[in-house]
C-alpha cells in the first residue's frame, strides 16, 4: 500500500519552486525518489528525509514518516535571504514613482539617450533621498552608540535605495556596474555593485522600465560580513532576482551543480532573453565552472558584444576561444582579454579568469609581451582583492 | 606493464587497461630555504622556509589511495607516482607502506619526469581517472591554481625565478582534453605566500614546462585548493595539515559518503561541500579562519565508492543537568526494532550504521519522554536530548 508525498518548496520565484531538484531518501539513505519542484509522489510507508538546496544556497531537510492511511505533504524550507536583507526605508517618492510608471519606451530611450538627462535624473534622486535622510534622522540620545562596522563613503553610477545602520541598498543609475566605496577603521574597499540593469531594445536603447522591478526592493544589498574574522563589505543580489541570487548563493556555498541546475532552468530567461544581464554574466562563470561553455558559444558571444558595460562577458568569451584551434581563435581571446585589464569587473570569478587567461596566453610567444605587461598592471590590485567575496572587491589603501 | 623506468612508481604501472593513475607530491624541506645552511636570495625575500608537514601530509593521502578498495564504476588503481621532499625524521613515526618511505624527492627534474610519465599514462585510456595530490609552499595566483614550489625551489643560479616551481593548474587544463583521463580531481594543498610578495611573482610562468593549449576536454576535472586566495593554509606542527585531516575524515572515514542506488561514493559535489565545511570546523577549533576554493571542471562524478554503508560513532548527551541519570535511551531503526537500548548511561555512545533511527528517551520522570527521528550520518554531530 503506498501513500503520496506532497513537497512544496518554500521560495517567492515560480522559477526556483518549479525546478529545483528535490531528493527522497529512506530510512538507509538510500535515494527513494527525486521530484523537479514542489509535487507529489508516492512511497512505501516508512520514514524518510525530504532535502533539497534552495535559494539562499543551503541545504534545508526535514524527516517525515509517512503512514499507510493518507498523505503527507511538507513545504520544504523557509529561505532566509529575503529576511537578511534591509527592507527600503527612505520610500520613493510618490510623484517620482509616478514619473517612472508613466515612462514609455519612447521616453525611456531619450532619457537614456541623453545621457545628461539621465545623469541629471539620478542626481535629482540622490537630493531627494539625502533630503531624506536628514530629515528622518533620529534625535541624538543621551547614550554614544557604538559607532557602524562600515560606513558608505561614496557611490559612483549607483544610487544608494534604503539603509540600515550596517546594510546598504543598491539601485542602478544607467548601464554601469556601480561601485560604492566603504571605509572601516583601517581599512576601506571599493566594491562592485550587482544592480539590475535593463536589457536594450532591438535598436540598442535603454529601456529604463523600473516599474517591472520590485518597487521597494533594492537591485542588490552590501552587508558588513565578518566571515573571515574581520569587517567587509559585502555584495549580494537582491533576492527579488531570484534566479542570480539563488545562483550567487549557491556559489557561495560551493553548490556549484546546483547553480548550474538553475542556469539551466532559467536559460531562456537568462540566456535567450537577458532578462538581466548581470544574472547572465554569472550564469555564463558557472557555466565556465562545469565546462559546459561551449553548449552556449552563440549566446556567449552575445553577451561580449551586446553588453560593453560589462567585461565579465568579453573575459568568459576569452576563456571559450582560448580552447579552440588555430591562432585566430587566441588572438581574438587574447584582444579580447587587454581589453577588460583596465575595466571594472564585477565578479571576482572574472577578475581569476582574466589572470588565469592572461597567465595561460603569455607563455606564447607571439603574445608574451602583451600579456606579461597586463599581468603587470593587474598586479598591483592582485593583494589588495578580497578574494573570498562574490563580487570584485579591493581594500583601497591603509585607511588612518 | 609498462617497461619503461617509473620514477616515484610505488606499484607496477599497467597501461594495458583503463585504470586510476594517481600523482602525489609533498615538499616540505626546502634546500635554499632560510632553514639552510646557505639561503637562496628568493628563498630569503618569500621567506621560504622548511614545512613540518606537507611531506607528512602528501604520505598519507598516498597511504590511502594505495590501500583504498576500488569498486566500480571506478577502474582500478593502475599507477601511484609519490614523490616526498621530507624534513629530517618527518616520516619516521608515521604509520604508512613502507614503500612510500623510499620516495624520490620533489626536486624539478624529478617532478617533471615524474608529470610527464604521468600524463602518458593519463591519457593511455580514454576511461582513465586520475588523482594528483600537492603539498608544500605555493603561490596562489587566481582563484583557480596555485603554483607548488619545489625542493631545490630558490637557488641563486636558476634561470628563471619560478625555474622550480610547477603550475598545478597549468597542468591541469594541460589534461583536459579529448584523449586524456576522463575523469580527474586535483588537490593542491598549499601553504600561500603572503599576498604582498607573491603578487611579484604571479606574472612569472613556472618552471616545469606544459602545454596547455590543448583541444577537447573531459568529464570533470576539478582543482580544489585547500585555501582561498591570499588566505593560509593551516597545518598541525609535526603533524598533517587541516585539509588533508578533513580529506581523510571526508573519504576514509565516510565524511562525504552519499549513498546511491546501489552502493555509497562520495560524489565530487559532496566532497566539496563537506570538505568545505569540515576545514573551515577544524581551522575554526584552532583560532583560524581556512575556506576550501575550487577552481577546474567541477561537473558532476563520482570519487569514491565504498563496499558497505558507513557506520557512524553516535554520541548523545542529557540536558539539564537536573534530568535523571536513570533515563533508558532506545535507538529504533526503520522497522520498529531496537537497536541500541541503554540506562544510566550518559552520555551515551553506540556504534549504527548511518541511517534515520528513532530516538527514544523514556522513564524520565518529573520530564516528560522524547521521541524523535533522527539523521546519523559520518558529518553527525554529538547530539543533546534537551528534556521539558
Amino acid at each position: 500500500m503506498k501513500a503520496t508525498l506532497t513537497v512544496n518548496l518554500a521560495s517567492d520565484s515560480h522559477l526556483l519552486r518549479t525546478n529545483l531538484p528535490i531528493e527522497i531518501r529512506d530510512a538507509r539513505l538510500r535515494l527513494a525518489g527525486t521530484l523537479r519542484g514542489s509535487g507529489s509522489l508516492s512511497l512505501d510507508p516508512g520514514t524518510y528525509r525530504v532535502s533539497a538546496v534552495l535559494g539562499d544556497g543551503r541545504e534545508h531537510a526535514e524527516i517525515v514518516v509517512i503512514g499507510e492511511e493518507s498523505g503527507t505533504s511538507l513545504t520544504l524550507g523557509k529561505c532566509t535571504v529575503d529576511d537578511a536583507l534591509p527592507r527600503q526605508t527612505i520610500p520613493i517618492p510618490a510623484s517620482l514613482e509616478e514619473r517612472w510608471k508613466r515612462l514609455d519606451p519612447k521616453e525611456g530611450m531619450a532619457a537614456e539617450h541623453d545621457r545628461r538627462s539621465g545623469w541629471r535624473l539620478g542626481r535629482m534622486l540622490r537630493r531627494i533621498l539625502e533630503k531624506m535622510f536628514e530629515t528622518s534622522r533620529p534625535e541624538p540620545k543621551a547614550a554614544v552608540p557604538l559607532p557602524p562596522p562600515l560606513v558608505l563613503s561614496k557611490c559612483v553610477d549607483a544610487i544608494v535605495h534604503g539603509s540600515t545602520r550596517d546594510q546598504w541598498g543598491f539601485r542602478a543609475t544607467g548601464r554601469q556596474i556601480g561601485v560604492a566605496r566603504f571605509r572601516a577603521s583601517f581599512s576601506r574597499w571599493s566594491v562592485s555593485l550587482p544592480v539590475f540593469v535593463d536589457r536594450c531594445d532591438d535598436e540598442g536603447y535603454f529601456l529604463f522600465n523600473p516599474s517591472e522591478r520590485r518597487a521597494d526592493a533594492a537591485d542588490c544589498v552590501v552587508k558588513s560580513d565578518r566571515s573571515q574574522g574581520r569587517e567587509r563589505p559585502l555584495a549580494l543580489i537582491a533576492p527579488w532576482r531570484a534566479v542570480a541570487s539563488a545562483m550567487q548563493h549557491m556559489l557561495m556555498e560551493r553548490q556549484l551543480t546546483h547553480a548550474a541546475n538553475v542556469v539551466e532552468a532559467a536559460s531562456d530567461l537568462l540566456l535567450y532573453k537577458y532578462q538581466d544581464p548581470v544574472a547572465a554574466a554569472l550564469g555564463a562563470l558557472v557555466l565556465h565552472r562545469i565546462g559546459r561553455l561551449g553548449e552556449h558559444a552563440t549566446w556567449i558571444d552575445n553577451l561580449a558584444r551586446d553588453f560593453p558595460w560589462l567585461p565579465d562577458g568579453r573575459i568568459v568569451k576569452a576563456a571559450l576561444l582560448s580552447t579552440k584551434a588555430g591562432d585566430d581563435a587566441r588572438d581574438e581571446a587574447v584582444e579580447l582579454l587587454l581589453s577588460c585589464v583596465k575595466a571594472r569587473v564585477l565578479f571576482t570569478d572574472s577578475y581569476s579568469l582574466l589572470l588565469e587567461l592572461l597567465r595561460r596566453h603569455q607563455t606564447r610567444p607571439r603574445h608574451a609581451a602583451r600579456c606579461g605587461k597586463a599581468l603587470e598592471t593587474l598586479a598591483a590590485a592582485w593583494p589588495l582583492v578580497e578574494w573570498g567575496l562574490p563580487t570584485f572587491t579591493v581594500r583601497e589603501e591603509r585607511w588612518l | 606493464m609498462n617497461e619503461t623506468a617509473e620514477l616515484g612508481g610505488v606499484i607496477a604501472e599497467d597501461l594495458s587497461r583503463p585504470g586510476t593513475h594517481v600523482l602525489v607530491i609533498g615538499v616540505s624541506r626546502y634546500q635554499h630555504g632560510i632553514d639552510a645552511d646557505a639561503p637562496g636570495r628568493l628563498c630569503v625575500d618569500m621567506r621560504i622556509g622548511n614545512l613540518t608537514s606537507a611531506a607528512c601530509s602528501a604520505a598519507t593521502v598516498a597511504d590511502w589511495l594505495l590501500h583504498r578498495v576500488m569498486l566500480p564504476p571506478l577502474p582500478p588503481l593502475a599507477s601511484l607516482r609519490v614523490l616526498l621532499s621530507p624534513v629530517d625524521g618527518e616520516l619516521d613515526e608515521m604509520p604508512i607502506d613502507a614503500r612510500l618511505r623510499t620516495a624520490p624527492r620533489a626536486t624539478r627534474a624529478n617532478v617533471q619526469e615524474a608529470m610527464r610519465q604521468f600524463r602518458i599514462a593519463c591519457e593511455s585510456h580514454r576511461d582513465n581517472h586520475a588523482v594528483v595530490y600537492v603539498a608544500g609552499h605555493g603561490i596562489q595566483v587566481t582563484r583557480a591554481g596555485a603554483v607548488l614550489l619545489l625542493e631545490d625551489f630558490g637557488a641563486d643560479t636558476d634561470p628563471m625565478k619560478l625555474y622550480a616551481a610547477i603550475d598545478v593548474e597549468a597542468h591541469r587544463r594541460g589534461l583536459e582534453h579529448d584523449d586524456a583521463a576522463r575523469q580527474q580531481c586535483w588537490f593542491a594543498d598549499i601553504c600561500r605566500e603572503r599576498p604582498e610578495i607573491a603578487s611579484k611573482y604571479q606574472n612569472l610562468p613556472a618552471g616545469v614546462p606544459c602545454d596547455e593549449f590543448v583541444e577537447g576536454g573531459v568529464d570533470a576535472s576539478p582543482m580544489v585548493l585547500a585555501a582561498a586566495t591570499g588566505a593560509r593554509a593551516y597545518a598541525y606542527k609535526n603533524g598533517r595539515s587541516f585539509f588533508c585531516e578533513a580529506l581523510l575524515w571526508a573519504l576514509r572515514d565516510g565524511g562525504a559518503a552519499t549513498a546511491a542506488a546501489d552502493s555509497w561514493q562520495v560524489p565530487f559535489t559532496a566532497l566539496y561541500g563537506k570538505l568545505h565545511a569540515r576545514v573551515a570546523e577544524i581551522a575554526r577549533k584552532h583560532g583560524y579562519e581556512q575556506r576550501v576554493q575550487l577552481g577546474g571542471n567541477c561537473s558532476p562524478g563520482v570519487f569514491h565508492v565504498y563496499d558497505g554503508s558507513p557506520t557512524v560513532d553516535v554520541t548523545i548527551a542529557l540536558k539539564p543537568d537536573a534530568a535523571p541519570r536513570t533515563s533508558r535511551l532506545r535507538l529504533r531503526d526503520d522497522s520498529s526494532v531496537v537497536i541500541h537500548e541503554c540506562a544510566n548511561c550518559w552520555p551515551a555512545t553506540t556504534r549504527v550504521d548511518a541511517g534515520i533511527y528513532s530516538v527514544e528517551v523514556v522513564d524520565t520522570a518529573p520530564f516528560a519522554n522524547f521521541f524523535k527521528s533522527m539523521l546519523f550520518d559520518p558529518s553527525t554531530p554529538p547530539y543533546t536530548v534537551t528534556l521539558r
